[in-house]
């Protein structure tokens, strides 16, 4: 029966058409046809997509009749393609046993091709690599196969080209699915080992975990225990991924598929656990992976501070689904009571804060997000500090030690200069250079995060003319000469702007955000003044002038009632402001700071 | 003439030569004036009951461009609302469309005030407005007016157009005082969304003055104003002394006005009503004899108040403590808080129970009012 299974992912950089070929796989095998059918299944799918992360993130079960006559089971496992996400790629890896390798024919291995095939090999998968896009007229497949070859190290000879939008080379591709990716070993005869690669909570059968079976078998009623955590659940049901859950009495070794057994939160069942059977327990656990911890920090508050108890809760259900969020009660002086919440980017943020606003009705404002530093005290205590409000002052400070990740950049050659002058600027520790094909060029730096947050994927994309592809990993924590800036509006801080700076740059990082601030903040009924500060120190000053015009011209009997809804419109466009003090300050003031582009 | 209670009536007439590049209200190209006359007579005929019940203070006759109806009309929509001189008896006139002939048959029908939708004596403004008439004309119509016996004119003037310098409004401030008005309006241009006017600043084609150039305008003009003698009685609008509108005063201190014609709009028991804005329709349901009205919304308790609130902040007068208590006990104290916390801030004033806006928070009255919401 093993024999008979194959379980595989697609990696890609960014639109190099992974989607579009997960389309053609399911279409192939006759899947799509099946969908077209199950009309509610299609419209779950949509709101998936509708979230915005990638559309099929649970596994397909596909069934597929080979060249030689017999049946196959393909699972594939769906993998994001950011690069926040790039902990979820390696747990959809490690249930797989060889990978597609999917290149756009026209712009070549890029930086999330080359960390995503790094992981596959890592993990030992047999990667498949496809050419895709051939059928597009400046489609380069030799370059691209050269470039397989030598940045990637793969044997290019036998990557198939395809074109995933006209359906060119799918059938190729099946075929090689069975004949160069390897069936799952494991022993159908020993204890039960099933690795959790993924899970979500559903109101009605509690946690869904996607789980391989790598040893024995999953039955219903079967004990079973979490080997991390030592709990032990009845399995309530077990099943096939198809388009939804399609339940089956057991899942066999080799087999993709997912359980349920009312199992309450989603910290019962940690990803990357093993299952085994209570009864019959394995010896070790699975190898698993590293967790993935959040990098990006941020504060977030009701607009209304009564709305506080609804966040809350509605916080509460995000992380149900999304075990990467993680959050705990703050206050601010300025902003009244919200929430830290830990992200794993800047990406994850912005999806998590547009569910809360459009899933769960949220009126958020959020801070500007901040990376988390390790702070080193006189009296040797060590202190970890997600918000630059909490950090302690000045003179009790021995040292700061801040985030450093590992960068990789691919560029064309004509763009290095302005690239390393990028990097350069955001102090980046200059690594190393390989010159690929003659006329790219891979640039690896090592980075301080916060210099990522404040603006360098945008400024990357404008300096190479959009050529120019990211990769990042978290490397080390490095001392760093840093101070905090305080934003004081109308002579009060706001502890909810500060933010922190290399001391070196702080004196004209202060005056451009001052400058963003002024220009984000609305002119209002009384005059502004903006400081910059660090410690009792002001060193940049801005003032915005009080309103002088707000006012509806003609109001005659006719237009009373429409001109009621102007100013009740007016009310609304406030919500997603907070009033500190007497100054209300939009949204967007308090991404300022992330807005000025330090390396200018 | 009965002893009733008071009411404004207004009539509108949808029809201009052509369409000003700044303008969004109700007008069409067509003079399709007889079936449309016809039908307004009717609506007037529908509400008579209700017209001899009341003392009517005013009337207003607004457009559109009502002098494109022919003298004769006008008379008999006069007639029909049975509205006695004592009344104001108002006529928006374009003064494009103003001859000596009509002037004296306007006085003649009873019309004892005319509002002149002047807006500029600098050609080149009138151009970007898309006005019929020159500066000249408008003067013309000025004194055709004044000759015609009308001792009560209203000159509209807008402010903050295109390209349009601080010195350039006050020129055509100087040269409008000059001609002796009673009463000036000055509204601050608001582009309106679709108009040729908003289309052509978007593009980059015309250069609107920015917030502070505006602001300027407008107290310089306030100024101005109050030194020639007139009271500046609402945000938008000056008087000698004995010449504030009345009828516009019915808008605003919520007294009960009812509005016929296309698109027009009733205050009546607290309920304000809209007719239908489509010309065929209208007609249509004034030939069964049905009443051309479309959505009616009535707003008690705080929403209201609000609006009361509002709309008597717009003029110098305020509201009265009392009476508004008196009318809404309930949303009047839940309202205390916030008034006296604008009282503190020192946007509004009160004294012996009266509460006003101070004319320097006029041109940022909408600062307040939303905080009134």
């Amino acid at each position: 029966m093993q024999e008979r299974i194959r379980n595989f992912s697609i990696i890609a950089h960014i639109d190099h058409g992974k989607s579009t070929l997960a389309d053609r796989l399911l279409e192939a095998t006759g899947l799509m046809t099946e969908r077209n059918q199950q009309e509610q299944i299609l419209d779950s799918m949509d709101l998936e997509r509708e979230k915005g992360i990638t559309i099929k993130a649970h596994p397909v079960r596909l069934e597929y009749k080979a060249r030689d006559g017999l049946n196959y089971i393909l699972n594939l496992i769906d993998t994001p393609g950011h690069v926040d996400f790039t902990y979820e790629v390696s747990r959809s890896l490690s249930a797989c046993d060889g990978a597609l390798l999917v290149i756009d024919a026209t712009q070549g291995v890029e930086a999330q091709t080359l960390a995503n095939a790094y992981l596959a090999i890592d993990l030992g998968l047999d990667i498949v690599p496809v050419i895709n896009k051939i059928d597009l007229q400046v489609a380069d497949p030799e370059r691209t196969r050269r470039e397989i070859e030598e940045i990637l190290l793969l044997d290019a000879g036998e990557a198939i080209l395809a074109s995933a939008k006209e359906g060119v080379g799918v059938p190729e591709i099946l075929e090689a699915i069975l004949h160069r990716i390897r069936p799952p070993g494991g022993n159908s005869q020993a204890p039960l080992r099933a690795l959790i690669f993924d899970s979500y909570y559903d109101p009605y059968k509690g946690v869904i975990a996607y789980v391989r079976v790598v040893d024995g078998s999953l039955r219903i009623g079967q004990s079973i225990k979490m080997m991390a955590t030592g709990q032990v659940f009845e399995v309530m049901e077990v099943g096939h991924l198809r388009l939804g859950l399609v339940p089956q009495p057991e899942l066999n070794t080799g087999e993709v598929g997912y359980l349920a057994a009312t199992i309450k939160s989603l910290s019962e069942t940690k990803v990357g656990d093993t299952i085994t059977d209570a009864d019959r327990s394995a010896v070790t656990p699975l190898p698993g992976f590293r967790h993935a911890q959040p990098m990006v920090f941020c504060g977030l508050y009701p607009s209304r501070n009564e709305d506080y108890p609804e966040l809350r809760e509605a916080l509460q259900k995000l992380a149900l689904n999304d075990a990467s969020i993680v959050f705990e009660p703050e206050s601010s002086p300025a902003l009244g009571f919200g929430f830290r919440c830990g992200f794993l980017g800047l990406l994850h943020m912005d999806i998590a804060q547009q569910r809360l606003e459009r899933e769960y009705g949220q009126d958020l404002v959020a801070t500007a997000p901040s990376v988390g530093y390790k702070v080193f005290l006189h009296n040797g205590e060590e202190i970890e500090i997600d918000n630059p409000a909490k950090f302690p002052p000045d003179n009790q400070i021995d040292y700061i030690k801040e985030p450093f990740v590992k960068a990789m950049v691919i560029v064309p050659q004509d763009s290095v200069g302005p690239m390393m002058e990028l990097c350069q600027g955001r102090r980046g520790i200059f690594r190393n250079m390989e010159y690929v094909e003659g006329y790219r060029v891979i640039l690896t730096y090592e980075l301080p995060l916060a210099e990522i947050l404040l603006d360098f994927y945008d400024q990357l994309k404008s300096r190479s003319r959009g050529y120019a592809s990211l990769d990042y990993e978290f490397h080390e924590y490095r001392q760093s000469n840093l101070v905090k800036l305080d934003i004081l509006i109308n002579d009060k801080p706001v502890d909810a702007l500060s933010y922190i700076f290399p001391a070196e740059q702080a004196y004209q990082h202060a005056r451009k955000a001052l400058f963003k601030l002024r220009k984000a903040i609305p002119r209002q009924m009384y005059e502004v003044v903006l400081q910059g500060a660090i410690g009792s120190r002001v060193i940049a000053r801005e003032e915005i002038k009080a309103k002088r015009k707000d006012v509806l011209a003609k109001c005659y009997g006719g237009d009373v009632t429409r001109k009621m809804k102007l100013l009740e419109k007016q009310k609304k466009g406030k919500k997603r402001m907070k009033r500190v003090g007497n100054v209300e300050i939009p949204q967007e003031a308090f991404f300022s700071m992330l807005k000025i582009d330090s390396s200018e | 003439m009965s002893e009733g209670r008071p009411l404004g009536v207004y009539l509108h007439i949808p029809f201009c030569l052509r369409k000003c590049s700044y303008c969004d209200f109700l007008s069409l190209p067509t003079p399709l004036f007889q079936p449309y006359l016809s039908a307004l007579k009717r609506e007037i005929e529908l509400y008579q009951p209700l017209l001899s019940e009341r003392e009517l203070v005013s009337l207003y006759i607004g457009g559109g461009t009502p002098t494109l109806v022919p003298p004769p009309e006008l008379n008999d929509l006069l007639r029909k609302t049975g509205v006695s001189s004592s009344a104001e008896i108002t006529l928006e006139a374009n003064p494009g469309t103003l001859t000596q002939e009509m002037g004296l048959r306007l006085t003649q029908t009873g019309f004892n005030r005319i509002s002149l939708g002047i807006q500029s004596l600098r050609n080149w403004e009138l151009e970007t407005l898309g006005r019929i008439h020159n500066a000249l004309e408008a003067k013309e119509a000025f004194w055709i007016a004044r000759r015609s016996g009308f001792t009560n004119i209203n000159c509209d003037l807008i402010f903050g157009i295109p390209n349009q310098g601080k010195g350039d409004f006050l020129l055509s401030l100087m040269e409008m005082l000059d001609l002796a008005p009673e009463h000036l309006s000055l509204y601050a241009l608001s582009l309106e969304r679709g108009t040729p006017l908003a289309r052509a600043v978007a593009s980059g084609q015309a250069h609107l003055p920015n917030e502070d150039e505006v602001a300027e305008m407008y107290e310089a003009a306030c100024q101005m104003l109050c030194s020639a003698g007139f009271e500046h009685y609402e945000i938008s609008n000056f008087a000698r002394p004995g010449y504030h509108c009345r009828h516009n005063k019915i808008y605003w201190h919520s007294g009960e006005y009812l509005g016929m014609g296309l698109g027009a709009v009733s205050f009546l028991d607290g309920t304000r009503w809209k007719n239908t804005r489509r010309l065929d329709d209208y007609c249509f349901r004034l030939e069964r004899g049905e009443f051309p009205t479309t959505s009616r919304i009535g707003k008690r308790g705080m929403a209201a108040l609000r609006e009361e609130i509002i709309l008597h902040l717009r003029t110098s007068d305020g509201f009265r403590e009392q009476d508004l208590r008196t009318r809404y006990p309930r949303a009047y104290a839940r309202m205390q808080q916030c008034l006296e916390e604008l009282k503190a801030e020192g946007w509004i004033e009160e004294e012996n129970g009266r509460w006003v806006l101070p004319e320097r928070h006029f041109f940022v009255s909408n600062q307040v009012f939303v905080r009134l919401l």
